[in-house]
């Protein structure tokens, strides 16, 4: 049994079990508070012959009696009696930590405040006036600490032990029944009626002699007051408490009927303003624009004016390195598909002597279909990786907080971005995200909003026709369709929050940014992962299945000469004329934009079907043997190509680089099989204006189920009919326009 | 100071970062964080990021950082006390 106990009491992370370490060493046990899954710390040390010992109370950032680690370190003092606490406190976060100082002061226990990470105030800038501090806190002594660095833990202890010293010699004084009795004792002032209620409390559990056994009366009326349960149900308990009971309900009753609020938001209200201006008192910014990293990063990327432009240059940067960067490896994975894996396939099947027609659906529907869409698999990666790490350092929610200010215009609030944004990788998980926005006419039009963000499942289309009409400026092109997206997406919000979709509440809400951090390698590669595998995924079933099916569509019936005269031909052809006005009215992009109903990736795919599938890159569909590579060429080729588009890669992005420039006047674009068959077919007018339609048109059928299953199916159907007129009248402007003024 | 911060919520009209929101009240931006957390087990403003079930289902949910990334926004309840 320890002559002396000492409690350490801190909010998480003040540095409180560093000091409990350095007081205690090795000599140390755990041990479960009663009834509580909540270990204790417990040390002992002998000094000077008296042995004392230290528990290490839990973390806690107040005494509410809403955790089991609150109780645990409420009841520790309440209960054991410890001759003393030391509150561990961080002084970078002085006002916040105040807060447990002042609700430990209540309760009347002998108490030494260790102002931990004094260094690190410092650091920033932040000066501690101790002597002030102790003495608005009623004289408790204040003893400065950097218990990482071991320094002030010796003054700690000396301290705390001359304070257990004083109050024993105090005790020989006037009789104080707890420690915020004493004259300058601190105790916080709840102001006139609450002070009448507490000292109408304290004087029912005195006159009812209630056993407090050391316990403070005031505090005790405090915690009456506020209605903690478990101290009412121990007073209960107590003989007269019963009494006290009453008393307590019925001065509950009368302030929340002044206040109108509850009893412990009051007290909580008053102790805040309390340590506020405490903290205002004694803490002085030596350096007022000390800021830390995160606060001087985000003056910048939160600014009122260039908030926007600095979110939409970082994007725009994003799709520089993604196209640029990934685009040798795009023609690479084409060339891979195309070549050695086409007449791989190719000569097995004829090895195994299969037919003309299961020759041509292997090839020209499966490997053109879905090898279609795997070539853009390193651009995606690229994308990923990008919007991971955008996402893990922090800076998305700063993105979100500078949208926010915009979505204002359209009556909704920031709570709609994030479900904007995942829209960014697939419209499906985002209209289930409107979940999180309580007000449903906001969800609404969130929801429909949601399919002008590009997913990345239109990034293929982007992708092939940027490239294929506008070489260099691919990313740019690119980077402005996702704009244009946006910018559509605030207009016809502006226009329905307006009309159809009229605002009805405005909430306000608060929005907390968490500091940047440096993204992990882990993190970044399991985001990266996810997503691309979510993609090839897609692209094995769904995309190979569809693959399948339109290469039936294509050849039958049987004996069809042209595609056009196949079921294909057929129904696209029946909608073309609608398209002309547009300039891509004929059956391929007709079709491939019917087969964009089921997923938009398809669209390349179907296309990559339609112009390439009988031209596969050193292949003859015929039945006699052709001469193929060996094996070993084959390998080579493949490695060669990979190193030579790493090259390539390494040259674009080197010369991102303003004032660099390592790459050949053609650049490093090589046309792929499509690009080459789309140059035919499309003007760069006429391939913009397709591009546009594709961004705006009816969302994938999987987006409108979800649309359907959230807000019915009149909205769904309104989305897909809106959106399909709103994208055909705007590549008809974009066409017509610019053939008047003389792009055509 | 609770008070006072559901005051500013209730009135204005937009956003508030935890950054404005402590200028305002003249307050550590810790310190207002506590004061929210404090309101929200109050259940005076709902924690949004609380409420979304999206990372719940997801078979990453104990390695991802992204919903400690994610920004939090809390929501003032519909709740509001009639001032005597």
């Amino acid at each position: 049994m320890a002559d002396l106990t000492i409690a350490l009491a801190g909010n998480p992370n003040a540095g409180k079990s560093t000091i409990f370490n350095a007081l205690t060493g090795l000599r140390q046990h755990t041990g479960n508070w009663p009834g509580k899954t909540v270990e204790l710390k417990a040390g002992t040390r002998t000094i000077d012959g008296v042995s004392i010992q230290f528990v290490d109370l839990p973390g806690t950032y107040s005494l509410a009696a809403y955790s089991p680690d609150e109780i645990v370190a409420r009841d520790f003092i309440v209960k054991e009696h410890p001759n003393a606490v030391i509150c561990v406190m961080d002084s970078t976060n002085l006002e916040r930590n105040l807060y447990l100082g002042v609700q430990l002061l209540e309760m009347g226990v002998p108490m030494v405040i260790a102002l931990n990470m004094v260094d690190q105030a410092l650091a920033r800038g932040i000066e501690v006036d101790f002597g002030q501090l102790s003495r608005l806190l009623g004289n408790a002594p204040v003893v400065p600490t950097s218990a990482s660095r071991g320094e002030g833990i010796d003054r700690l202890l000396k301290v705390t032990i001359q304070t257990i010293k004083d109050v024993k010699e105090a005790g020989n004084g006037p009789a104080y029944n707890c420690h915020c009795e004493k004259p300058a004792a601190f105790q916080v002032n709840y102001g006139k009626e609450i002070e009448a209620a507490i000292g109408q409390l304290s004087s029912s559990a005195e006159a009812q002699q209630l056993p407090l056994n050391g316990t403070c009366s005031r505090w005790l009326a405090l915690k009456l007051l506020e209605g903690e349960d478990d101290v009412v149900e121990e007073v209960s308990a107590m003989p007269g408490g019963l009494t006290v009971i009453d008393k307590a309900h019925s001065e509950i009753k009368r302030l929340e009927s002044i206040y109108g609020d509850d009893v412990d938001i009051i007290t909580a209200d008053h102790r805040y303003g309390t340590v506020s201006g405490i903290s205002r008192q004694v803490c002085r910014q030596a350096t007022p624009d000390h800021k830390t990293l995160t606060e001087r990063i985000d003056r910048l990327t939160t600014h009122r004016l260039i908030g926007l432009p600095i979110f939409m240059l970082i994007m725009y940067l994003v799709f520089r390195i993604v196209i640029d960067v990934s685009t040798p490896y795009l023609d690479w994975v084409d060339s891979l598909i195309n070549g050695p894996v086409a007449s791989g396939l190719s000569s097995i099947l004829m090895a195994l002597g299969a037919s003309e027609w299961l020759h041509s659906l292997v090839i020209d529907g499966i490997v053109a279909g879905v090898g279609g869409i795997l070539t853009f698999v390193p651009g995606l990666i690229a994308l990923f990786l990008f919007l991971a790490i955008l996402e893990d350092s922090g800076y998305m929610a700063r993105a979100a907080f500078v949208m926010d200010r915009f979505m204002r215009y359209i009556g909704l609030h920031g709570k709609s971005v994030i479900p904007l944004m995942l829209g960014f990788g697939c419209a499906v998980p985002a209209v289930y995200a409107t979940r999180t926005i309580a007000n449903h006419r906001n969800r609404l039009l969130t929801a429909l909003l949601i399919p002008f963000m590009s997913c990345s499942a239109r990034l293929p289309v982007y992708v092939v026709f940027a490239l294929a009409f506008f070489g260099t400026r691919a990313s740019t092109v690119i980077w402005l369709l996702y704009v244009l997206g946006v910018v559509f997406a605030i207009l016809i919000g502006f226009i329905f929050s307006r009309t159809v979709l009229k605002p009805d509440e405005n909430s306000a809400f608060v929005l907390e940014l968490p500091p940047y951090r440096r993204p992990t390698m882990k993190s970044l590669a399991i985001h990266t992962w996810d997503n691309t595998r979510e993609f090839i995924k897609n692209a094995g079933t769904v995309i190979l299945a569809i693959s399948i099916i339109l290469w039936f569509l294509l050849n039958l019936p049987w004996g069809v000469t042209t595609q056009e005269e196949s079921y294909f031909g057929q129904v696209s052809t029946a909608i073309t004329p609608a398209l002309e006005p547009a300039g891509f009215g004929s059956y391929e992009t007709s079709g491939a934009l019917i087969t964009g109903l089921i997923a938009k990736e398809l669209v390349v795919s179907t296309l990559s079907q339609v112009y390439t599938g009988t031209e596969v890159e050193g292949v003859t569909p015929t039945t006699t043997e052709a001469p193929s590579p060996s094996f070993s060429d084959q390998v080579a080729s493949i490695v060669v190509g990979f190193l030579q588009a790493t090259a390539d890669a390494a040259r674009s992005l080197i010369s991102l680089i303003p004032g660099v420039n390592l790459l050949d006047e053609e650049g490093p674009i090589e046309d792929t099989s499509l690009s080459q068959a789309l140059q035919t077919r499309f003007s760069p007018l006429s391939a913009f204006a397709f591009l546009i339609f594709v961004l705006l048109y009816i969302p994938c059928m999987a987006t409108i189920g979800a649309i359907k299953e959230e807000f019915g199916g009149r909205w769904a159907a309104s989305a897909a009919i809106y959106q399909t007129a709103l994208a055909w009248l705007a590549a008809v402007l974009v066409f017509q326009g610019g053939r008047l003024l003389g792009f055509g | 100071m609770l008070t006072e911060l559901l005051r500013i919520l209730e009135q204005n009209q937009g956003q508030l970062d935890l950054a404005e929101l402590s200028q305002q009240l003249n307050a550590q931006p810790s310190a207002v964080a506590g004061m929210l957390e404090m309101l929200i087990r109050k259940g005076r403003i709902d924690d949004m990021r609380a409420n979304c079930g999206i990372c719940q289902s997801c078979v990453l949910r104990n390695e991802c950082g992204l919903p400690a990334n994610r920004a939090r926004r809390f929501r003032l309840s519909t709740k509001v006390p009639t001032q005597g």
